[in-house]
């Protein structure tokens, strides 16, 4: 078994959930407060990713950006060197269902070969029809390097693990 | 529990009927309150008693509950009891009262039994069996009427009694206003509370006490969960003499409760108000520094004490090298820096490519640390465009100190102050690791399998003190050296000198020693000295014989250790006593004279010897004059010896027969005689006596006798000492006539020179 770290980044507009994400994929831990993130904060998770071959152990470095604003656009340098990135936008707000494309641009302009897996956050706020149609809507990003799009929820944890190791799986 | 939906209008109405509703109850107050002062007033009495037993009546039921059941159960009660309530006020003239129980506090409720526990109390059991009239249904006007008008004239034990009585319905009726008009009803049934607690805890301190203590921790719980502050207010002036009374009964008590709580507080206190904290023990933490401080002084102290140590020299030189002051370099030797953590990182993505920390350190989360690093490296790099690099963070007194290459930096966790030969190993180090491996570092993906196994011991390289421990012993290596080399220098050439010395020493002695035993030298002050394989002799002596003896003497001593010898002895003349030589050489020449054959005469003169005289054997000469040399003070000898005596030719002739000496012919002969006797003053002279031959020898021999005692007598007369004379004419001798010679010539006297013995 062979220990691999690994960089990824959580991007998006600010309040949509990253530290969020984050907080429940680490801890298992969830509120409703809203702190903004300054800066950029490091979290580490331990997984076993299993391929094809053998067993690794992963320590995934998650690095929880700032979220950008009108004022502020996300610092570039804190994505170089990552290998995947969740890039999360909010069910609620469609205004950062929009910025994705923005955001998937950015990342793989720095990153060039990274890994992204897209996560609509918020999902529990939405009701089920209304979630399908947002999907449908937001699912259809046609690059090789994105590799999926789950509707997320922090709050319940729903595809919360899912999303990650999907992604670790991937970048290995 | 929620019934305000329902009654939302009622209420309204209550609120606007509030006044008027204030009114009769603050009236029922004032006659409480003035009981002692009122005095006859047996109506009201009766009317009192009526209405209170009515009410009595109707309340007990659901009093009685009121313990026994749960609050959601009085309620229910109460709802149920207002609607009957209602209706009677309705019939009477009373201003509206309006009897709705809505979102009733806990508290009031609370209150309300509690009342009624107190009420059970004090009531008289008397006044319970009191005989009412149920179904007057004007006693409430009564009543009234006689609160406005007869109150006064009651007499203080009916108005006590009528108070008792009306008790509960006031408790109904104080419970129904609570809602509209709390703060007049507190502010009128304060005072009467307050007293009679007072006056029940005077008279029955013990049921008081039983009765409060039943709901006392409830009552008190449940506040602190309304009003906290409040509680802690009434607690707070108590909870210190409290607290300090307690550490009076048992000194450890209070400690062992907080003490495990402490710990979590003030952590909990940081936590919250850091600021506060450090207000707080900054006093102590200054004390604690300050002790630190002490401490380095104290090393510093003896860091300078040392200065003339080899430490001390290295420092200063070290001081000179690098252009800082030596206090810096001081400081730094006691501070000291001690790495604890190295990280070779990677400068994009932050992960670390290989690490190593000290063993026992407490562990750091380096993967977070490492993140968090480059991200505030890239932050300082977005923030400050000026190309140049984070290169350490101070907090405190730990330090990351930062070494940047292309794709990979260097975190070096070190406590203290790094000096800057660490910095130029850390960047050796890194500058190999940088050239060595820096293809694998640009090609890290996070595998840590992938990375050269070689960084990791170079990295370790940095952490362990041990590899700067071989440097410092090299360096004190090279001061041994140096001490050696110093002691090369000074003590082996000392040590050989003073050994030398000491055999110089023993030979000067030895020699002296055999120069004091060898006795003519004795008095001669000769002083050997050796130097450089030389004997040297130093010294005068007053002949070139001493010298001699003493060149010998020392030649030997030289030999036997291998000098060679240098003679500085000179001979010199000493001014000898003159008494003392001239006695010597007397002494000498009246030796040699009494030898036969030897008569000389020496002569002393301004450093002169002149040895003149007649020496006939001539291996005797060469003796005598040796030893007159030996004399000391002699410088020259003048000889003038002869071997042979001087001989005088001339004869005194004589007539045939006769004896007399012809004066006339002969008087040359004498005069020169006696001018050979003058000449030679230590030589006689012999007369012998020759004859012709004619006639007889006896004749001859009288002859010859009478004729030497006659120029005996005649050379006598001339002024020569007899002494000096002998006849030597006994002996008859003839002389051999020769051919062509008279007979005259003979007859004569001879004369011969001798040395005569004394």
């Amino acid at each position: 078994m062979s220990v691999i770290t690994k960089k990824i980044c959580l991007l998006g507009d600010f309040n949509v959930g990253k530290t969020s994400l984050i907080r429940r994929f680490v801890e298992d831990k969830f509120s409703d407060q809203y702190l903004s993130t300054v800066g950029v904060k490091v979290s580490r998770k331990s997984l076993n990713v299993k391929t094809d071959l053998e067993i690794h152990q992963v320590n995934l470095m998650i690095w929880d950006l700032e979220g950008n604003t009108k004022f502020k656009p996300i610092t570039p340098s804190y994505l170089k060197g990552a290998s995947g990135s969740i890039i999360v936008a909010d069910l609620t707000r469609v205004s950062t269902l929009g910025s994705l494309s923005q955001h998937i641009a950015l990342f793989l302009k720095i990153n060039p070969k990274g890994t992204i897996a897209i996560a609509l956050n918020k999902a529990d706020l939405v009701p089920q029809e209304k979630l399908a149609k947002l999907l449908e809507n937001y699912s259809s990003h046609n690059h090789p390097q994105i590799l999926t799009t789950y509707p997320t929820s922090a709050k319940t944890g729903d595809n919360v693990a899912d999303i990650f190791e999907k992604l670790s799986k991937s970048i290995v | 529990m929620n019934y305000s939906d329902d009654r939302t209008s009622s209420q309204s109405k209550n609120s606007d009927s509030l006044p008027s509703n204030i009114e009769p109850i603050d009236n029922l107050l004032d006659v409480l309150l003035d009981s002692e002062l009122s005095q006859d007033s047996s109506s009201i009495q009766q009317a009192q008693t009526n209405i209170t037993e009515q009410s009595y009546n109707v309340l007990s039921e659901e009093l009685s509950t009121v313990s026994d059941q749960q609050e959601n159960d009085i309620k229910d009660d109460f709802v149920k009891n207002s609607s009957s309530l209602e209706t009677k006020d309705n019939n009477s003239n009373d201003p509206d009262i309006d009897v709705e129980i809505e979102q009733q506090d806990d508290i009031t409720l609370d209150k309300a039994v509690k009342y009624k526990a107190f009420l059970r109390q004090t009531v008289d059991p008397q006044t319970e069996s009191l005989e009412i009239d149920k179904s007057d249904p004007d006693s409430l006007n009564q009543y009234d009427k006689a609160l406005g008008i007869e109150v006064e004239s009651a007499s203080i034990e009916e108005l006590a009694e009528s108070v008792n009585t009306l008790i509960p319905l006031i408790v109904e009726l104080l419970k129904y206003k609570i809602d509209d008009s709390q703060e007049t009803i507190l502010r009128g049934v304060t005072p009467i509370v307050e007293r009679i607690i007072e006056q029940r805890s005077i008279e029955e301190p013990q049921k008081m006490a039983a009765a409060i203590a039943k709901i006392l921790p409830f009552a008190i719980a449940e506040n602190i969960n309304l009003s906290p502050e409040e509680i802690a207010k009434a607690i707070a002036p108590e909870l210190a003499l409290s607290i300090k009374e307690q550490i009076r009964l048992d000194e450890n008590a209070i400690s062992e409760a907080l003490g495990s709580e402490m710990g979590k507080a003030i952590k909990t206190q940081i936590e919250v108000e850091k600021d506060a904290m450090v207000d707080a023990l900054y006093p102590v933490i200054g004390d604690t520094i300050s002790k630190y401080m002490v401490e380095i002084v104290k090393e510093i102290n003896t860091k300078v004490e040392s200065t003339l140590s080899p430490e001390g020299f290295k420092r200063k030189l070290q001081a000179r090298i690098r252009g800082v002051s030596e206090a810096e370099l001081i400081l730094q030797e006691s501070v000291g820096c001690h790495v604890q953590a190295v990280f070779l990182i990677d400068k994009d993505s932050g992960l670390i490519i290989q690490e190593a920390r000290k063993f026992g350190e407490q562990e750091l989360e380096s993967d977070m640390l490492a993140g968090m690093l480059t991200a505030i490296r890239s932050f300082a790099n977005d923030c400050i465009v000026s190309g140049s690099e984070l290169d350490s963070i101070d907090y405190g007194n730990w330090q990351i100190h930062l070494e940047v290459a292309g794709y990979c930096y260097l975190a070096i966790i070190l406590k203290g102050e790094p000096n800057k030969s660490f910095i130029n190993r850390v960047r050796r180090v890194f500058g190999d690791i940088v050239l060595n491996y820096g293809n694998d570092v640009s090609l890290f993906d996070g595998n840590l399998e992938t990375v050269p196994i070689e960084i990791k011991p170079k990295l370790e390289q940095l952490i362990e003190p041990e590899i700067k421990q071989p440097k410092k012993t090299s360096s004190s290596k090279t001061m041994l050296w140096l001490l050696a080399f110093f002691v090369a220098i000074v003590v082996i050439p000392l040590s050989l000198t003073t050994y030398r010395s000491r055999i110089a020493q023993n030979i000067e002695h030895t020699a002296a020693i055999q120069l004091d035993a060898a006795p003519e030298l004795s008095v001669y002050r000769l002083e050997p000295k050796v130097k450089k394989s030389k004997l040297t002799i130093q010294g005068r002596v007053p002949s070139e014989y001493l010298l001699a003896q003493a060149i010998i003497i020392c030649q030997k001593i030289a030999e036997q250790n291998n000098l060679q010898l240098d003679n500085q002895i000179v001979a010199v003349d000493v001014p000898v006593d003159p008494s003392l030589l001239t006695g010597e050489i007397s002494r000498l020449t009246h030796l040699f004279n009494q030898q036969s054959g030897i008569l000389i005469e020496t002569n002393y003169l301004a450093r002169n010897l002149s040895i003149k005289g007649f020496i006939l054997d001539q291996a005797k000469e060469q003796s005598i004059i040796e030893a007159f040399s030996r004399i000391p003070g002699i410088k020259h000898t003048t000889i003038k010896i002869a071997n042979r005596l001087p001989s005088f030719p001339e004869r005194i002739y004589f007539e045939s027969s006769s004896n007399k000496v012809d004066l006339a012919n002969n008087s040359s002969k004498i005069k020169s005689v006696i001018e050979f006797l003058n000449q030679y003053p230590t030589l006689n002279m012999k007369l012998q006596a020759y004859s012709d031959g004619v006639g007889s020898k006896q004749a001859n021999q009288k002859l010859g006798i009478k004729r030497c005692s006659n120029l005996k007598d005649v050379l006598i007369a001339k002024g020569v000492e007899p002494s000096r004379l002998v006849s030597d004419c006994e002996t008859h001798r003839i002389s051999t006539r020769q051919p062509n010679q008279t007979v005259r010539l003979t007859r004569y006297i001879k004369f011969k020179p001798f040395i005569s013995t004394k």
